[in-house]
């Protein structure tokens, strides 16, 4: 039986963003002996999708904004059915595959979020490390806000789908999230 | 893409440098802040006059700013700095040796945006005993220039930062929690010689000071 395994996709525009923002994903993961593949986000594709069991959309830098010229890219994940976890960038991505908007909002270091609902091990008040210049406004009707701070919503989750994003960086004060993501994927 | 190292002449500032450049970015400069508080909230601060040394060995200039290490108000010197070196070197982004602490990647990437800069830092988040590994393994000769935990002490001043020194410091990491990279200022770092130099660093003069487990080296260089 093969190992299940984690699709993480970079959108960093530049390879030496990607140490910042793919690579501590990747460690967290592989120390706890989950397999990972990573992939470039132009290179996605369904058979890609399919070969992986769970997938994670990395963020990127602050003045990065490429990703969101061509979303077309990430066309492939609105069918896709494994789970998904979209952090910062990640996130923003997501929200407007499912036909949500972007909002300005600039939140840099540590800050504290409310969870209204446990999630993959957080509950309650929670310190978090955020690095975004936009916050997003979900459809509604198609994500549920979970988690906010003072300035936006923070975790949401998908109605329908098991797809979760998260504004803030996991990978830097709450590494348990990610893992705890993989574990629950079934 | 042009960039500033900001560079405390240490391993993790550098090692940051030679990534950047291993992935074909332009190293223009390197970028000091001289604190003249030695407890410094951002900025490490034992031989960091010697990064001009480190400078020459790179062939890049050097741009040093002056900071009262007033909490809050270093930030403020640093982006005075910065936008200098943007100003004379036309660089686009800055490197930095942040490994784990959210309070100084906060405030550099707060100079960093309001300057128009990218801010790169490589080594973010990254496992304490892969990054000595690393460097090891990449060549680097570093030597410890300052301890301010229990158990270090003098005798750890000058060390080579090398593969008995990592076995040492992970058995300390075992018995005491000491950080294997001294992230959490249980010691700091001088980089004698690194793949970004065209020389190596000769030391032709040290004076210790300090006492119990809180010392620094002062390091002449050439």
């Amino acid at each position: 039986m093969s190992q299940d395994s984690v699709l993480l996709i970079d959108v960093c525009s530049q390879t030496l963003h990607s140490l910042e923002f793919v690579r501590p994903i990747k460690d967290i993961l592989t120390a706890k002996n989950i397999k990972v593949k990573e992939l470039a986000a132009n290179q996605l594709n369904n058979k890609i999708l399919d070969e992986c069991d769970a997938v994670i959309i990395c963020g990127t830098s602050l003045l990065d904004d490429e990703y969101l010229e061509d979303l077309d890219v990430f066309s492939s994940l609105k069918e896709c059915d494994k789970p998904i976890l979209g952090i910062c960038a990640g996130m923003q991505i997501l929200i407007r595959l499912f036909g949500g908007s972007l909002i300005d909002c600039l939140e840099i270091g540590l800050t504290t979020i409310m969870l209204e609902k446990p999630c993959f091990g957080l509950k309650g008040e929670v310190e978090v490390y955020e690095l975004h210049q936009y916050a997003t406004l979900p459809d509604e009707s198609v994500f549920e806000s979970i988690a906010h701070n003072s300035s936006c919503a923070q975790i949401v989750f998908h109605r329908k789908k098991k797809i979760v994003g998260t504004m803030f960086h996991p990978e830097v004060r709450n590494k348990e999230l990610i893992v705890e993501f993989f574990k629950n994927k079934t | 893409m042009k960039l500033a190292v900001l560079c405390s002449g240490g391993k993790d500032s550098l090692y940051a440098a030679f990534l950047a450049r291993k992935m074909g970015h332009e190293i223009s400069a390197l970028v000091s802040m001289q604190s003249s508080n030695s407890d410094s909230y951002l900025f490490h601060t034992p031989s960091i006059e010697k990064v001009r040394v480190q400078a020459d060995a790179m062939q890049v200039p050097h741009v040093v700013g002056n900071t009262l290490g007033v909490e809050e108000d270093e930030i403020l010197d640093l982006s005075f700095c910065l936008h200098e070196a943007k100003q004379k070197f036309a660089i686009q982004g800055v490197v930095t040796g942040a490994v784990e602490s959210a309070y100084q990647a906060a405030r550099f990437q707060k100079a960093c945006l309001e300057l128009d800069l990218e801010l790169f830092n490589p080594l973010w988040q990254m496992n304490q005993i892969s990054l000595i590994e690393s460097l090891i393994k990449d060549s680097f000769k570093a030597i410890v220039v300052g301890v301010a935990a229990y158990p270090l002490d003098e005798s750890w001043l000058g060390r080579d930062i090398d593969r008995d020194f990592l076995s040492e410091v992970i058995t300390l990491q075992k018995k005491y929690g000491i950080n294997p990279a001294g992230e959490g200022g249980e010691f700091e770092s001088f980089v004698l010689n690194c793949p970004l130099f065209s020389r190596g660093l000769e030391v032709v003069d040290m004076k210790k000071s300090g006492s119990k487990n809180a010392w620094r080296l002062e390091v002449n260089v050439i």
